[in-house]
C-alpha cells in the first residue's frame, strides 16, 4: 500500500534526475533546456517577479470557476424545470463549447475594453459547458422509481428539486467540476495568449511569452511550473470535495478491497 | 359499501399496448387482497392506477373516502444519499409533517440500531424493511405493495411475509398486494384475484381463511398445499 502510493513520486525523482544529468553529460545549452536544479533556482529567484503575474492568473481562472458554477449550475436547473427552454437553449450552448476559444478570444478581447473582464469572459467560455451539461443530466437522472414516490406523497416541484433531483445530480456536478477547474485554467491562459498583452497587469501566459522571445528559457520553466502546480492543487482540491460529499453513499468513492 | 371499489377499468398506453381490459374489483376495507396473475398480465399498472400514478383510460375508481396511502415498489427504491432514518422520514418531510414516529416505525419493522446505515450497506432484505417502513410511517390506511419480495431469497421473504401479517394484523390497514407467487399470495392473503394476461381482466377470486395463526407452520401443513394446489389450477385457467 506504502509502496504503492510513493510509485510516482519515486518515478519522478527517477526522471528529474536523469534529466540533470543527461543536461550537464550532453552539455545542453540553457536555452533549449535548463536543468531541474537550474529551473528550481529561477524559481526561487524569479519567484517574487513571477507572484503578480500568477495572482492574475489565479483570480481569472478562480472567478471564471465561480460563474461558470453559479451559471451553468443555474442553467442546468432551468433547463430541468423546462423541457422546452432546454431544447431551445442546449443548441447554442454546445454552439459555444464547440468553438475553439482561441478562434472567438480576439473578438472578445475587441469587444471588451478592461483587458481582465476579457480573459475572464473566455476562461469562463471555456469551463462553462462542462458543468452546465453534466449538471443538467444529473438533474434529470433521478431514478423513475424514487419520482413516482415523490409524486405519490404530493411533493412540489421546489421539494422534488431540494430532496430529490439536487441529491441525484451531486456526483454529475461534482464530476463537471473537477473537468472544469482544469478548464477555467486553460481558458484563463489559452485567452492571455491570443491577447498577447503585455504589462504588469497580465498574469503567467504573459511572461512566459516574454521569457520565450529572450530566451529566458529557465525562467519560461519556472513559470510553466507555476501553472502546472495550479492546475494540480485545483485537481486534488475538488477530487479532495468529491470524496468528502460522496464516501458515504456514492459507488465511485467505495473503499476498494484489497 | 368498500372501502374503493374498481368498475370496468382499462388502460391503453400511449405505445397502443393495451394493459388492462376491463378489471372490475372491489376491496373491503381491513381486507388482505392478493392480485395474481403471470408476468405482464398489467397488475403493476392497476396498482399505479389505484394509488393515482397513472390515468385510466376506461372506467372508474371510486373511493368511500379517501384513503391515505403507502406504495412499496418491486424495487426497494431508496434515496442512496440518505440514511435509513432520512428515507423513512421522507414522507413526512414532504408533507411539512414532524418526525415524530419514525423510530417506532423502524422498531416496527426491525431496523432498530440502522437509523445512520446507508442503503447500500444492507442487506436486500433489509432494504426492502426500510421501504417498508417507509410506506407505513404516515401509517395509511391503504398499503399497495407491488411485488415487493420477488427479488429476495426464500427464508428472507418467508420472514418478511411473517413480519407483514404480524403488521397488518396489529396496524389494521388495508392491503393490496400485488405478486406472482402463488404460493406467497396463498400464505398471505384472505382474498386472491386471478389476472389473465394482457389485457388483464380479474378471472377467478378465491376466498381463503386458514383455523389459526398464520405461521411457519402453516406452510407445511396439507391445508396450505391444497390451497396452493386448487390456485394453481385457478392460475393456469386464467393464463389460458
Amino acid at each position: 500500500m506504502k509502496a504503492k502510493r510513493w510509485a510516482p513520486f519515486q518515478l519522478g525523482l527517477t526522471l528529474l534526475l536523469f534529466w540533470e544529468v543527461m543536461v550537464r553529460v550532453k552539455g545542453v545549452p540553457v536555452y533549449i533546456l535548463p536543468g531541474p536544479l537550474l529551473i528550481a533556482l529561477t524559481l526561487w529567484r524569479d519567484g517574487p517577479s513571477l507572484l503578480g503575474s500568477w495572482l492574475v492568473t489565479i483570480s481569472i481562472t478562480g472567478l471564471a470557476f465561480l460563474m461558470a458554477i453559479l451559471l451553468g449550475g443555474g442553467l442546468a436547473v432551468l433547463f430541468s424545470q423546462s423541457r422546452t427552454l432546454a431544447r431551445s437553449l442546449f443548441p447554442y450552448a454546445v454552439i459555444l463549447q464547440v468553438t475553439p476559444i482561441v478562434s472567438i478570444a480576439p473578438l472578445i478581447i475587441l469587444w471588451v475594453d478592461n483587458t481582465f473582464l476579457a480573459l475572464l469572459i473566455c476562461a469562463f467560455l471555456v469551463a462553462f459547458f462542462p458543468i452546465c451539461a453534466n449538471t443538467t443530466l444529473g438533474l434529470n437522472s433521478a431514478e423513475r422509481g424514487l419520482q413516482d414516490l415523490f409524486r405519490l406523497y404530493g411533493a412540489t416541484r421546489w421539494q422534488s428539486l431540494r430532496y430529490l433531483r439536487a441529491a441525484a445530480a451531486l456526483p454529475y456536478f461534482l464530476a463537471g467540476l473537477r473537468i472544469s477547474g482544469g478548464l477555467s485554467l486553460i481558458g484563463a491562459v489559452v485567452a492571455e495568449f491570443v491577447a498577447g498583452t503585455g504589462g504588469a497587469e497580465t498574469g503567467l501566459a504573459s511572461r512566459i511569452l516574454e521569457a520565450g522571445h529572450r530566451l529566458q528559457t529557465p525562467r519560461l520553466f519556472a513559470a510553466l511550473f507555476l501553472l502546472a502546480a495550479t492546475g494540480i492543487l485545483i485537481f486534488v482540491g475538488l477530487s479532495l470535495l468529491s470524496r468528502r460529499l460522496l464516501a458515504p453513499w456514492h459507488e465511485s468513492e467505495e473503499a476498494p478491497d484489497d | 359499501m368498500p372501502l374503493l371499489s374498481i368498475d370496468k377499468l382499462g388502460k391503453r398506453f400511449r405505445n397502443g399496448t393495451e394493459a388492462l381490459g376491463g378489471v372490475d374489483l372491489a376491496v373491503e376495507s381491513g381486507d388482505f387482497l392478493s392480485i395474481l396473475g403471470p408476468s405482464g398480465c398489467g397488475k403493476s399498472t392497476l396498482l399505479r392506477l389505484i394509488a393515482g400514478l397513472e390515468r385510466p383510460s376506461a372506467g372508474e375508481i371510486n373511493w368511500r373516502e379517501r384513503a391515505s396511502l403507502g406504495f412499496v415498489f418491486q424495487e426497494p427504491t431508496l434515496m442512496p444519499w440518505a440514511t435509513v432514518f432520512d428515507n423513512v422520514r421522507l414522507p413526512l418531510r414532504l408533507q411539512g409533517l414532524p418526525s415524530t414516529g419514525v423510530a417506532e416505525t423502524l422498531d416496527a419493522v426491525g431496523l432498530q440500531g440502522f437509523e445512520r446505515a446507508y442503503p447500500r450497506e444492507l442487506s436486500g432484505g433489509m432494504k426492502m424493511r426500510v421501504s417498508l417502513a417507509r410506506a407505513l410511517v404516515m401509517k395509511p390506511r391503504l398499503l399497495l405493495l407491488d411485488e415487493p419480495f420477488a427479488a429476495l431469497d426464500e427464508i428472507t421473504r418467508f420472514k418478511l411475509n411473517e413480519d407483514l401479517l404480524r403488521l397488518w394484523r396489529s396496524e389494521g390497514f388495508t392491503v393490496i398486494f400485488v405478486t406472482h407467487s402463488l404460493f406467497e399470495s396463498a400464505f398471505l392473503s384472505r382474498r386472491v384475484a386471478v389476472m389473465s394476461r394482457r389485457p388483464g381482466r380479474i378471472t377467478d377470486e378465491l376466498a381463503i381463511d386458514f383455523p389459526g395463526l398464520r405461521d411457519r407452520a402453516l406452510r407445511t401443513s396439507p391445508a396450505y398445499g391444497e390451497t396452493c394446489r386448487l390456485l394453481s389450477l385457478r392460475l393456469e385457467a386464467a393464463a389460458a
